[in-house]
């Protein structure tokens, strides 16, 4: 059974990279034809779902990096008097 | 012998890091926020839709992971699997506070629907269906959840999701098949109901 999913998912990538081969051997395998294309179609949609190449300011890591290690320092500080 | 397994801890990188932080070592934790700051992020604000939160959660992800650090067991994974399930927890219990609060998912941006006064009937049966995947993600198996995020939208490749996340090219490749193959279902579910 994990062997045939392995097997699958490596045909699945040939088919998302749309390798050539991987489409003949779909034409054989009919059972699994609509199945496949649908987790094709639903591989493509995902990355219009969610926002592309999304950082953080610069300004804002900054900010938060010195003011998330000010609170930690404190934090050991008031540990090592305690 | 402590010199050699330091050095051995060195070369691990982020084992190295957490030894120092687990001995509070607070500037070690700033190179860890260094390291993964912009993926935290991205992984958040991808789950969310909205940069403001997602500066609030990421902020409050490294403030969790710090306070859990010293328990923390390593187990050969990278830090970046820890510390996005720590922002996962986070997100849902963020939803979920915002539910009882009376807050839409459209209001907390988590929908799909563009903010037009009068959509045409396909875009907005279009923006439905990305609605539901998008919900389908969420309730997605945290590791299948992880696999998607940053193959599809970080446009990780394999190798980089494996080093990521821990585990072998393999077993990231059926981890990406079995959760589309989820994704389905669920949808499929949901168009029979």
């Amino acid at each position: 059974m994990r062997r045939r999913v392995r097997g699958l998912a490596r045909k699945f990538d040939s088919l998302l990279s749309g390798e050539e081969e991987a489409r003949r051997w779909l034409e054989k395998h009919p059972e699994l034809k609509r199945e496949l294309e649908e987790l094709k179609a639903i591989a493509s949609i995902i990355p219009t779902l969610l926002p592309v190449d999304v950082r953080p300011s610069p300004e804002w890591r900054q900010r938060t990096k010195e003011t998330l290690l000010a609170r930690l320092r404190r934090r050991r500080k008031r540990r090592s008097v305690a | 012998m402590v010199r050699e397994v330091a050095m051995r801890a060195k070369e691990c990188g982020d084992l190295w890091l957490l030894l120092r932080c687990q001995r509070g070592d607070v500037e070690a934790f700033g190179d860890i926020y260094e390291k993964y700051v912009d993926r935290v992020y991205r992984y958040i604000c991808s789950l969310t839709r909205s940069p403001s939160e997602a500066e609030d959660l990421t902020a409050e992800t490294f403030l969790r992971a710090w306070q859990a650090i010293g328990r923390y067991r390593w187990r050969g994974k990278p830090l970046l699997s820890w510390l996005l399930t720590i922002a996962h927890n986070l997100v849902v219990s963020h939803v979920r506070q915002n539910s009882r609060q009376g807050a839409s998912l459209e209001q907390m941006g988590l929908e799909g629907r563009p903010s037009g006064a009068h959509p045409e009937e396909e875009t907005y049966i279009a923006n439905l269906q990305r609605k539901k995947l998008f919900r389908a993600i969420l309730r997605l198996r945290p590791l299948e959840r992880q696999v998607i995020l940053l193959r599809f939208v970080d446009q990780m490749d394999y190798p980089e999701v494996a080093a990521a996340l821990g585990k072998t090219v393999n077993s990231i490749r059926v981890a990406q098949f079995r959760a589309l193959r989820n994704l389905r279902r669920m949808l499929l579910s949901e168009m029979e109901m």
